[in-house]
């Protein structure tokens, strides 16, 4: 024991309901620690400590020896390079082609028909200026649908049209494409390869799973997935092209499956992402809905499917759990702009529509498609300084920081966590949500405590697994496909 | 028509919980209990209604070890607040005109 003579930091703590008499504390920075209850009780009553349980706190900014003039400094260093997703703006910049598309997916969140509308050259040049106005040198242009390969002449156009102005290559560009795979041919594989498109596709699990969920009139999409798959591979590399599936309910009768299939495909990850209450699958919650609860029971046999094929030397990362581990093991935001604080609606991404509307997520542009405009920040030929200053973006700025949000900001999670406004807008008709019966909460929480679960009392394969995850960044096109 | 349940009931004294602290604890138990407070002379009572004696005695545990963590939250919230408010504001300085 040492005399006690240490002063509290700020700190959050939460009960675990997984490890019953086990806390989790955060520094205000997010570095995090599990203490026993009796430890805690010690700690806040400022009594002395174990040495190490000292020296562990002290070491995270939690406790201080002195007056904590250098803690704060410390602390404010960390907690900047955690927010620094901040500093450039909107790095993420979607063009939606085309509503397009010959799927009828019972969970699409997207409005979308054959022959649909498409972006118009002028609405195409405007979006152009926009995304050069954007202050970010590092840009991630994504290209979305509807299909957008049925708009690839117009991809193509938009992609010239960047290249253009980026001729004194201030900014670095990145394109991507979030695509069923289906169309593509020999002339669009040549352009995507050119200039080096990452392609992002939806693969749902096994053939009778990713048809059920995917319809086409032709009733092979899972096939011409398969097969669009193995073509981009060949012509972009086997990283060039990653797949993300959709849990529905159909799906979580066959976790194993789901990620078996991933694993004969040769993908090296997978990302388990549950239902959005937006468009059609608002619509179809009844059918194919599930609550949170019900996602976390899936997500850990899948997850557990996936750390024993590791133990096996099978390496494939599920997304998700690397997102949020990225957080939790490292100083640095994980990139995922869905769970950011500010959030990353507006702040990290905009949303350029085919009819010019300009959103400040993908999930605004869903919100509008359902008959709410309040995350749209006004038309693609108004300056990017005035979309900014939008009734919208100070919306998102007012409920958008989870550290002064209710719930949020007594949780220890809230580091590694962020608010959605536009899902509470389609839940509650609100943009702040009530944490106690909100279901990305309850996600959120259930998924941090099963992953500071495996990481307290995991076996060493585990937790070797789940560091690397969190050290090896997971690839953009992942997260951008989010 | 009022639903039948067994009232739980649970007594705070005010010199260690305060006000806010338990009006925290009636929003994070909202999903379990609908919670009221009522304000009496030395001591604050949490009050809602459980579906039956079992749970009543489970929720009356809940909140007394909630309402214990939020004025421990309150409490380190009120020791350490100057030292939030100056984290943040070093660490975003430029966002007030000012640098570090």
């Amino acid at each position: 024991m040492t005399v006690p003579g240490y002063h509290l930091m700020p700190v959050r703590f939460s009960r675990l309901n997984r490890l019953p008499g086990w806390f989790i504390l955060t520094s205000e920075a997010g570095e995090a620690m599990l203490l026993d209850g009796s430890t805690v009780r010690t700690l806040a009553s400022q009594q002395p400590l174990p040495e190490q349980v000292e020296r562990d706190l002290e070491a995270r900014q939690i406790i201080v020896r002195d007056d904590g003039a250098l803690a704060t400094r410390l602390l404010a260093t960390k907690l900047r390079t955690r927010k620094s997703f901040l500093r450039g703006g909107p790095a993420l910049h979607i063009f939606v082609v085309t509503l397009s598309c010959d799927h009828s997916c019972r969970y699409c969140q997207v409005s979308r028909t054959v022959g649909g509308a498409r972006m118009s050259l002028e609405t195409a040049e405007a979006a152009v200026d926009r995304l050069f106005e954007s202050p970010s040198r590092d840009l991630t242009v994504e290209f979305q649908g509807g299909e957008p390969l049925l708009a690839i002449d117009l991809v193509e156009t938009i992609v010239g049209m960047i290249k253009q102005r980026n001729a004194d290559g201030q900014r670095r560009v990145r394109f991507t494409m979030t695509s069923t795979l289906h169309h593509l041919d020999d002339r669009s594989l040549a352009f995507l390869a050119r200039e080096e498109f990452h392609l992002s596709t939806s693969l749902d699990g096994p053939e009778d799973v990713h048809d059920v969920n995917r319809p086409i009139p032709t009733r092979d999409s899972h096939a011409r997935t398969v097969q669009g798959i193995s073509r981009a591979r060949a012509a972009l590399g086997r990283d060039g092209v990653a797949a993300l599936t959709t849990i529905t309910r159909r799906s979580m009768e066959a976790p194993e499956a789901v990620v078996d299939e991933y694993v004969r495909l040769g993908f090296r990850s997978i990302f388990l992402r549950p239902l959005s209450p937006f468009g059609f699958a608002a619509k179809g919650v009844k059918r194919q809905g599930y609550d949170a609860r019900s996602f976390l029971t899936f997500y850990e046999a899948a997850l557990r499917r996936i750390l024993a094929l590791n133990a096996e030397g099978i390496e494939i990362e599920e997304v998700y759990a690397a997102l949020l581990l990225r957080s939790i093991l490292t100083p640095y935001p994980s990139g995922y702009v869905d769970l950011r604080s500010p959030v990353g609606a507006g702040f990290g991404t905009l949303v350029y529509n085919y009819d010019g509307g300009v959103y400040a997520s993908d999930e605004g542009r869903m919100l509008a498609e359902m008959g709410d405009q309040t995350l749209r920040l006004g038309h693609v030929g108004q300056s990017y300084a005035t979309l900014m200053r939008s009734d919208a973006m100070q919306l998102l700025a007012a409920s958008g920081l989870a550290e002064s949000l209710p719930g949020c900001s007594d949780c220890a999670f809230v580091h590694y966590c962020g608010p959605d406004p536009a899902r509470a807008l389609s839940t509650s008709g609100v943009p702040v949500d009530h944490k106690a019966t909100s279901d990305h909460c309850i996600r959120h929480t259930g998924l941090f405590e099963l992953l500071f679960d495996l990481l307290q009392n995991g076996d060493e394969r585990t937790v070797a697994t789940l560091y690397r995850w969190a050290r090896d960044r997971p690839s953009l096109r992942d997260v951008e496909a989010a | 028509m009022n639903e039948p349940g067994i009232g739980v009931d649970v007594g705070f004294d005010k010199t260690v919980h305060s006000k806010s602290s338990l009006l925290r604890v009636a929003y994070a138990m909202a999903d379990r209990i609908a919670l009221e407070l009522h304000d009496f002379a030395e001591r604050y009572v949490l009050r809602g209604t459980a579906t039956s004696e079992a749970d009543a005695f489970g929720l009356a545990d809940e909140i007394r070890i909630c309402a214990a963590d939020f004025a421990l939250r309150e409490e380190i919230e009120g020791r350490t607040a100057g030292m939030r408010d100056l984290i943040w504001r070093a660490a975003f300085a430029e966002a007030a005109g000012t640098t570090r």
